[in-house]
């Protein structure tokens, strides 16, 4: 083939002015689409880069095959260190850059998400779940929480101790049900509070706790004894408190680093200065809650997808049949081109869903399902690429599967945020008839 | 002609009655794959009833046993169907007789080898050459030469306790076949790691390394059409028997637990999901019956069945997943399990896109 053909020698016939229209540049995707940023976040997304290669690759396999193992304090101080656990707070109490948060409350989370995901999703997770654990703390914008626990929460981190946060909603009778409108208002709650002198005492149990072992505040809702969801309020517990303890870990599938435990409650006493906003708001912290993290699920799913992506590619790259690499085959080349197209439509959708000021439930629950569907696709299809070699453990594409595959369940099953999405658009635009 | 229906009937209550008699306690143990260490018994008792045909072993005038080299025509269909029985209850267990079973059609059936022969390895990914892999064997296949085979395989699945292997190896005059011991040697027997799923099998890459290993014995050469279609068609009839176990297990989830004052399998959101994957299997359950019945193209009737069937096997079964939410992702309701092994069988034995390439070709090649 004439070398003139290439697209870059071929610009090289052009006048100077055509020259410039014409981009012949070999940056990688994720550099031109880093360049796309705000000038405040594109080198956040190098930093969240170079600490998940750094910290949680080459740990990945290990933490999968034995998650007793994982060091999970140790990751996190190092995150701590970096200043990705106080990004709900600007100086002088945590890392929020302001000029980037001022711009989308998401779009951080979002990027912090893909790269940690994409190095290993199971110590992603306990990463991300923190965050997700002092969300409400952040979202109720009372100033208490805010001001008083948060702002001592990440003193506490700052100083170097592991103050992990959790997010607890779900509920042994009651999973995806209290994520949308319809089913929590039939929900069977078994998690309740009750006023107490001096504060509240709650009961009940917690499941498939996200760094429900790990973490030491824990953001948990309740409803008034007697009540529905209506009454939900939302809780700042500390493991240490009497009543409160770990019951079983789950095993799962995949995202395997991070702990999903039960957690009992035995008439656990809560001081009535960990109550989080007003009492009967947690339905609406919740929901508000699940707007900030349903994106940061779909850029989780978009990272774990990259992950599987990369593996792939250097698999084909690194494997000879007979006098070529697996990537010179036109029909290898055609599956890769079709993920990259893929993990391209996937970081445009989590990328705007995250670029409206505020997070809204139709743009969250959208990213998050188209990117979780397609995260498993392309997972699966690296995995057939590779053929008996996909399954095996060492060459991390079916780790990816397994991990791609949590992503359309949590934070609501993705028919669940099917029925969010026509709640909070379709419906409005088609409120049903009287 | 297809096999008797009433006979078929037969053959697959007894697999079924052994899978759920002997398999299920073997799997249902607190143990992430159940307790494997009961897999070696376990085909011992399979042999003993005739679903594998092994030395040693009276497997009867019926020659029924899996891949039995007396299954006459209809050998295909009466194999496909034990297999989708068994891995109604176990996959890896099914896997385990599938590829005990292909080890002993290259050996001829029962009366030849020391029994458990286990696996059949072929080349690494040389299926890109096509249907002309089995006229002349690819860059990348083993190679036979004064007795001595050289070169590596792998991953080569097998029965755990596999004491040969059949290697099909290139030779001066194509494809040739030799047997040889799992303790020749110089032979590197290495164990592939962890995996997906399919945990009863043992999964080893073997290495044929220096001046090459002896073999046992060469057996008559062929080359390997025979083989792959049974390979492709096991691979898929296993991938929708797994799939039928995860379809029956989510339909009990979605009768017994109730949400809201009704059984959540009344909600349109379930009842979707599981209506998809009634849809997918019974898809699935046909194009098996078609690529294992009697006729012509038989081997590109099978390869374009192991394409199809475990995809939409997959996707039946992850569907089957989402019904249980949260509990279908860890190990209590072996939904989880299932994925795992639905997974592991979509990418087992040829990569996806050789096999599409295969398909390119006119079926009468197959």
């Amino acid at each position: 083939m004439s070398d003139i053909l290439h697209p870059a020698r071929a610009a090289s016939t052009l006048g100077r002015v055509a020259r410039r229209l014409y981009d012949t540049d070999t940056r990688t995707i994720w550099e031109r689409d880093t360049a796309t940023l705000p000038r405040s976040l594109r080198a956040m997304r190098a930093r969240y880069r170079d600490f998940a290669r750094r910290e949680l690759a080459p740990q990945a396999l290990a933490n999968d095959r034995d998650p007793g193992g994982f060091a999970a304090e140790a990751l996190f101080a190092a995150a701590a260190r970096q200043g990705f656990q106080t990004e709900y707070m600007p100086w002088p109490w945590g890392t929020m850059r302001v000029t980037a948060s001022a711009r989308s409350l998401v779009l951080p989370a979002v990027l912090k998400a893909e790269e940690f995901c994409a190095a290993d999703a199971g110590a992603g997770l306990f990463l991300l779940a923190h965050d997700l654990g002092m969300a409400p703390l952040f979202i109720s914008a009372a100033r208490g929480a805010y001001f008083g626990w948060l702002s001592r929460i990440y003193a506490e981190i700052r100083a170097g101790s592991p103050a992990i946060g959790a997010f607890a909603i779900t509920e042994p009778g009651a999973g995806s049900d209290v994520e949308s409108t319809e089913g929590a208002a039939a929900a069977r709650l078994s998690c309740h509070f009750e006023a107490v002198p001096g504060g509240y005492r709650i009961s009940g149990r917690k499941c498939f706790i996200s760094n429900g072992s790990a973490a030491r505040w824990i953001t948990l809702f309740a409803a008034r004894r007697g009540a529905g969801v209506e009454s939900w309020s939302c809780f700042l517990l500390e493991k240490s408190m009497a009543g409160l303890t770990v019951g079983r870990r789950e095993r799962k599938l995949g995202q395997r680093a991070a702990d999903a435990s039960e957690l009992v409650l035995e008439g656990v006493f809560v001081p009535q200065d960990r109550l989080v906003g007003r009492e009967g708001c947690g339905w609406a912290i919740n929901r508000n809650v699940l707007n900030y993290s349903r994106p940061v699920v779909g850029a989780v799913a978009l990272g774990i997808a990259r992950g599987a992506f990369e593996h792939a590619t250097q698999f084909c790259s690194v494997t000879r049949l007979g006098n070529s690499r697996l990537i010179d085959y036109q029909d290898v080349q055609l599956t890769l081109s079709d993920m990259l197209l893929k993990l391209s439509a996937m970081r445009a959708m989590v990328w705007h869903a995250s670029g409206y000021r505020l997070p809204f439930q139709a743009a969250g629950a959208m990213a998050k399902v188209f990117c979780s569907d397609t995260a498993w696709h392309i997972c699966t299809t690296a995995m057939a690429l590779l053929g008996d070699h996909g399954y095996l453990h060492a060459n991390s594409v079916e780790k990816a599967a397994r991990d791609a595959r949590l992503t359309q369940i949590y934070e609501g099953t993705n028919d669940i945020n099917r029925l969010a999405i026509f709640e909070s658009q379709l419906g409005a635009e088609f409120p049903a008839a009287p | 002609m297809t096999v008797d229906r009433d006979l078929l009937d037969a053959l697959r209550a007894t697999a079924r009655r052994f899978a759920e008699r002997e398999v299920v306690p073997m799997v249902g143990t607190e143990l992430r794959d159940g307790d494997l260490a009961q897999v070696p018994a376990l085909l011992a008792k399979a042999a003993s009833i005739g679903l594998l045909a092994a030395p040693g072993f009276d497997v009867g005038e019926s020659g029924i046993g899996i891949w039995a080299a007396s299954g006459g025509a209809d050998g295909d269909e009466v194999s496909a169907a034990l297999l989708e029985e068994v891995a109604v209850e176990c996959a890896g267990f099914a896997a385990c007789l599938h590829h005990a079973g292909l080890a002993q059609a290259e050996l001829g059936g029962a009366g030849e080898g020391a029994w458990p022969t286990g696996a059949v390895g072929l080349f690494d990914r040389g299926w890109r050459a096509g249907w002309q892999a089995f006229l002349h064997p690819p860059v990348g296949a083993v190679r036979l030469c004064a007795g001595r085979l050289s070169g590596a395989v792998g991953p080569v699945p097998s029965a755990p306790g596999t004491a040969a292997f059949v290697i099909y190896a290139a030779g001066p005059e194509g494809w040739q076949r030799a047997l040889v011991m799992r303790d020749a040697a110089g032979l590197v027997c290495a164990d592939a790691g962890p995996r997906t799923g399919l945990a009863a099998l043992d999964m080893v890459g073997l290495g044929f390394p220096g001046a090459g290993v002896a073999i046992s014995r060469q057996l008559h050469p062929r080359p390997p059409v025979e083989y792959v279609r049974r390979l492709c068609l096991g691979l898929a009839a296993i991938a929708l028997g797994n799939a039928r176990g995860g379809l029956r297990a989510s339909q009990r989830y979605a009768e017994e637990r109730h949400q809201g004052g009704s059984a959540i399998g009344r909600y349109a959101t379930v009842r979707l999901l599981i209506g998809e994957s009634r849809a997918r299997l019974a898809a699935a359950s046909a194009h098996l019956a078609a690529a294992a019945a009697p006729g012509p193209a038989a081997a590109w009737r099978a390869v374009a069945a192991r394409l199809q069937v475990p995809t939409q096997c997959l996707r039946a079964v992850s569907a089957c997943l989402q019904v249980l939410g949260g509990y279908g992702y860890i190990e209590d309701y072996r939904l989880e399990k299932r994925l795992r092994d639905a997974m592991t069988l979509a990418g087992s034995g040829i990569d996806a896109n050789a096999l599409r390439l295969m398909c390119a070709e006119p079926p009468e090649i197959g």
